[in-house]
């Protein structure tokens, strides 16, 4: 397989350009199937990987007032240790501390701050001293996410703030996979850690010879406690110039999956773009095909028409456009670069590795004026959070629209989910008032690109490509959504 | 003790007056185990062997025949008995298959607009909430859920103060249980009714757990409409329920116009034009419970061994039998204020007017054990499997925390005596005392 060999730890998944390669060694409380038609309602349907059960009141999993779930794991999941080892409830509240220290900053954490009580407190409660691992590792073995917590090795609580028809999905996310007490000797996604990463799939890496990653069979991997992973290949070996690859994950394919993203460019208004009506300059100066942050398909989309917008560039402004550096980026680049070259604009183009894009994104790095970047749904039914809240609020996105009637628009939308009327009342006001920030300038909807292989796509995960989906007799081995739990009355 | 009485066990009680024979020949009645102690009937009923014969025999009588099956779907004689029961008309009472049913089919009926709020509360059964979130979906109809207060102390004047304040101009239904199924709250029902009635309002009361428990006037409660289970307290076979539907008006229980309301899911509801208008007086315009009522074929059977229960009930004597369940409620109560402390009992107990024969507690020393589900699934599971002893467990939310809590919950009946309660409330002291 032709890929990076940068391996990340779970945690930094999100977004990460081998987190198809994640999902061959980790697995999570929840996933999705890889052998479901795109576009229908199984290819979006979360379903229990490490889990025993979707969470419901039929299975005594949700309570009525829907902000409390009980998750059951698998007594049959096990560490690739020596002796394998079962995964437990303490291994998935380990993994969520993990994902909210301060050493790596996920592009999903709002999802996760905005939806588990306690979750942003214990983000927050990190003091500025800690430096090492053992100091991470001390605190979090003293301070808890009030809302996470083990009833025993197998038993998980989970609350939520206020009940989120969204919370499996985010639960589902890489980045929320267990993580074994050996983390603890390593900051998160370290190099340290990236090469002690353990393995819960039917995967595990291994360093290769020559610098290339080899994954080999996990032999604590059993294929009965596994409902939706296959183990198609007995080895998998990965690296950056493999010759007449079986795939080559680095080449953007056509798409396959049914779901749009949106391709958007974020203006700093810290810089040169500060004045509001500079941005609405370069919004108007643009060809765009996409109006609405939200695309269509996706929960909140509203029909937005284009109106002409009246801004005023100051004179001779020469400005950095950073995008990933990727055939589509580059391009999508050259695009926007020859409309606003042709207001009057100096347009400078920086090229991103893929480390580069999450620190432009996430604002640890801005040294740019204009951001390209592309934003794709992380699951299908019940996106509401999806893309305002990581694109647009200030509060949890470093490129939010800066507007606090925005962020109170997104925050109403985001405590009554289960309340479509409100909610999406309130996540469309809030669109349309970060637009006319046009912080955020919407360009064009796409569907993540596929891989250049005949290969299953999630409709999930922003298109993952799915590596382990073989077994044609997979549909069977799952149970139904009202699989009775060990408490059901 | 009452259970003393008369205590022949051998006697054929249905040749004798059944109100005038012992508790202990009336537990004879019913198919029970006599190794186990039936503790749930919250969940459901013992049946007698007599309403188990209704059953079989006319399931037999009308399997294969070739009579017209549909006049007695509409159990016209059978309604007419279990009305009488209730105090209240035919035309009011439809035998329907649960009180599920009878909800849904009152929510969905309810001629509500986008914007119009229904009051509720969060202790309401999953089947109550889940219907008015399709009616909120539907319609875009506001619901307004409050949380009830729990515990020991609670009193009535609580509990209305928190309807009253969340009643708001566009509020048009209060939907409330009149007994909750979680914590055993008997909800001061007649006084939310006149709450209701001052504003105008419809009040629909998930009655599951009313009937066959509470000798009571449906009409004098004062409610639009009122759903019960036939297969809890009723003691009917599973499948049975009851449902009032408010046909006249009679101003000294309910001065309040009849709410609009459609029969959905009806053969009998006119083909053509209208209904007559709801009437304003003391006499029905129409049959509203025919049109509920006439859903294309029927279980005869159903409706007959359901009506057998009610009138089994009237022979024993309804008054007598709610003193009973309240009685023994009362001596399981202090056994386990007793036994565990009232701080642990999610049930109201210094306010009779709150008090049910449903009692959820906390049966640990670790307040923190009210959340882990399993350990309380596994306290009433080891009830079962060690003691033969069938209660259960419930959830709801607790004001103030932020935590889903769990309780054991008991309930007795008219079946159960003071020994059982005893040696139960003993076993489960001594078995939470293991697991603490």
């Amino acid at each position: 397989m032709r890929a990076g060999v940068d391996l990340p730890e779970p945690v930094a998944a999100h977004r990460h350009p081998l987190a198809a390669l994640t999902r061959l060694h980790a697995r999570q409380l929840f996933t999705y199937r890889g052998d479901a038609v795109a576009g229908s309602w199984q290819s979006a349907a979360p379903v229990p990987d490490l889990a025993t059960a979707i969470p419901s009141i039929y299975n005594a999993g949700l309570g009525a007032r829907g902000t409390s779930y009980v998750v059951h794991v698998r007594p049959d999941a096990y560490w690739d240790t020596s002796p394998p080892r079962r995964v437990t409830a303490a291994d998935v509240v380990r993994g969520l501390k993990r994902l909210c220290t301060p050493f790596h900053r996920s592009t999903a954490l709002p999802y996760f701050l905005s939806t588990i009580r306690g979750m942003a407190e214990y983000r927050d409660g990190h003091p500025a001293s800690l430096r090492t691992a053992a100091e991470l590792a001390e605190h979090a073995g003293t301070h808890d996410i009030a809302g996470v917590f083990a009833l025993d090795e197998q038993t998980l609580v989970v609350e939520v703030s206020s009940p989120a028809v969204d919370v499996i999905d985010v639960l589902a996310l890489p980045c929320a996979s267990p993580a074994p007490v050996e983390y603890d000797a390593f900051l998160p996604d370290s190099p340290d850690a990236r090469r002690a990463l353990r393995s819960t799939g039917p995967y595990r890496p291994v360093a290769g010879s020559e610098g290339l990653l080899r994954f080999e069979a996990n032999p604590a991997w059993r294929p009965e406690s596994d409902l939706v992973r296959g183990r198609p290949a007995s080895v998998f070996t990965v690296g950056p110039d493999e010759h007449a690859p079986h795939l080559d994950l680095t080449v953007e394919g056509e798409p396959t999956s049914s779901l749009l993203g949106l391709d958007y460019l974020v203006l700093d208004p810290s810089g040169p773009l500060g004045e509001h009506t500079a941005r609405l300059a370069i919004a108007g100066a643009l060809t765009r095909t996409a109006h609405s942050i939200i695309p269509p398909g996706n929960v909140g989309h509203q029909p937005i028409a284009p109106t002409e917008t009246h801004g005023a560039l100051p004179a001779a402004l020469t400005l950095t456009l950073a995008h990933a550096d990727t055939p589509h980026a580059r391009t999508t680049a050259l695009a926007v670069a020859a409309d606003l070259i042709t207001v009057g604009l100096t347009i400078q183009l920086r090229p991103l590795a893929p480390a580069q894009v999450h620190t432009a994104v996430t604002g640890a790095v801005r040294d740019w004026d204009i951001l390209l970047d592309s934003w794709f749904p992380d699951w299908g039914r019940d996106n509401a959070r999806a893309f305002l809240l990581p694109l647009c609020h200030s509060r949890h996105s470093a490129t939010g629209a800066g507007d606090s009637w925005v962020d109170e628009l997104i925050d109403v939308a985001l405590a009554s989910l289960d309340d479509p009327t409100g909610s999406i009342s309130a996540l469309r006001s809030a669109e349309l008032h970060a637009l006319a920030e046009a912080i955020v300038v919407p360009l064009s909807f796409r569907a993540p690109p596929g891989p250049a292989a005949d290969l299953p796509v999630l409709d999930a995960l922003g298109g993952l490509v799915d590596l382990t989906a073989t077994a044609a007799e997979v549909p069977d081995r799952l149970p139904s959504p009202r699989h009775v739990s060990e408490v059901s009355r | 003790m009452t259970e003393q009485e008369g205590d022949t066990a051998e006697v054929d009680v249905m040749e004798a007056g059944l109100r005038t024979r012992s508790w202990s020949e009336i537990r004879s009645l019913f198919a029970l185990d006599p190794d186990a102690t039936h503790l749930n009937t919250g969940t459901v009923g013992a049946v007698p062997h007599e309403v188990l014969d209704v059953v079989d025999r006319v399931t037999r009588e009308w399997t294969g025949g070739l009579l017209d099956v549909y006049p007695p779907g509409l159990y016209p004689e059978h309604r007419a008995t279990i009305a009488k029961a209730y105090g209240v008309d035919q035309d009011e009472l439809v035998i329907t298959h649960n009180a599920t049913e009878g909800m849904a089919r009152v929510i969905h009926g309810l001629d509500l607009r986008a914007g119009d709020e229904v009051i509720t509360t969060s202790h309401e059964c999953y089947s109550v909430l889940s219907n008015l979130n399709l009616l909120r979906h539907r319609h875009g109809v506001v619901v307004s859920t409050i949380t009830l207060p729990t515990g020991f102390d609670v009193r009535a004047e609580d509990i209305v103060a928190r309807f009253a304040e969340a009643i708001t101009p566009r509020t048009k239904v209060l939907a409330f249980a009149g007994i909750t199924l979680f914590t055993g709250t008997m909800l001061p029902i007649r006084a939310l009714c006149e709450l209701a009635h001052r504003h105008g309002l419809t009040t629909v009361i998930d009655g599951a757990l009313m009937a066959g428990m509470l000798d009571c006037d449906f009409r004098a409660l004062g409610a639009d409409f009122i759903s019960c289970s036939g297969s809890k307290f009723q003691c009917g076979p599973l499948g049975t329920g009851l449902l009032y539907v408010r046909n006249k008006v009679h101003p000294e229980h309910n001065p309040v116009p009849l709410p609009t309301f459609w029969p959905i899911i009806s053969t009998w509801y006119p083909m053509q034009g209208m209904p007559p208008p709801r009437t304003t007086t003391s006499v029905e315009s129409c049959n509203i419970g025919d049109f509920l009522q006439s859903a294309g074929s029927a279980s005869i059977a159903r409706g007959a061994a359901l009506a057998r229960a009610c009138e089994l009930w009237d022979e024993i004597g309804r008054d007598r039998i709610e003193r009973r369940v309240f009685e023994l409620a009362e001596h399981a109560r202090a056994a386990i204020a007793e036994r565990f402390g009232t701080g642990a009992m999610y049930s109201p107990g210094t306010d009779q007017r709150l008090r049910s024969p449903l009692i959820a507690f906390h049966p640990f020393r670790d307040a923190a054990d009210a959340w882990n589900v399993k350990k309380v699934a596994e306290f009433v599971s080891r009830l079962e499997s060690e003691h033969r002893i069938w209660t259960r467990w419930t959830e709801f939310d607790v004001e103030g925390s932020p935590h889903q809590h769990y309780a054991a919950r008991l309930c007795t009946h008219l079946f159960n005596d003071h020994a059982e309660i005893d040696r139960a409330v003993a076993v489960m002291g001594q078995l939470a005392e293991r697991m603490s």
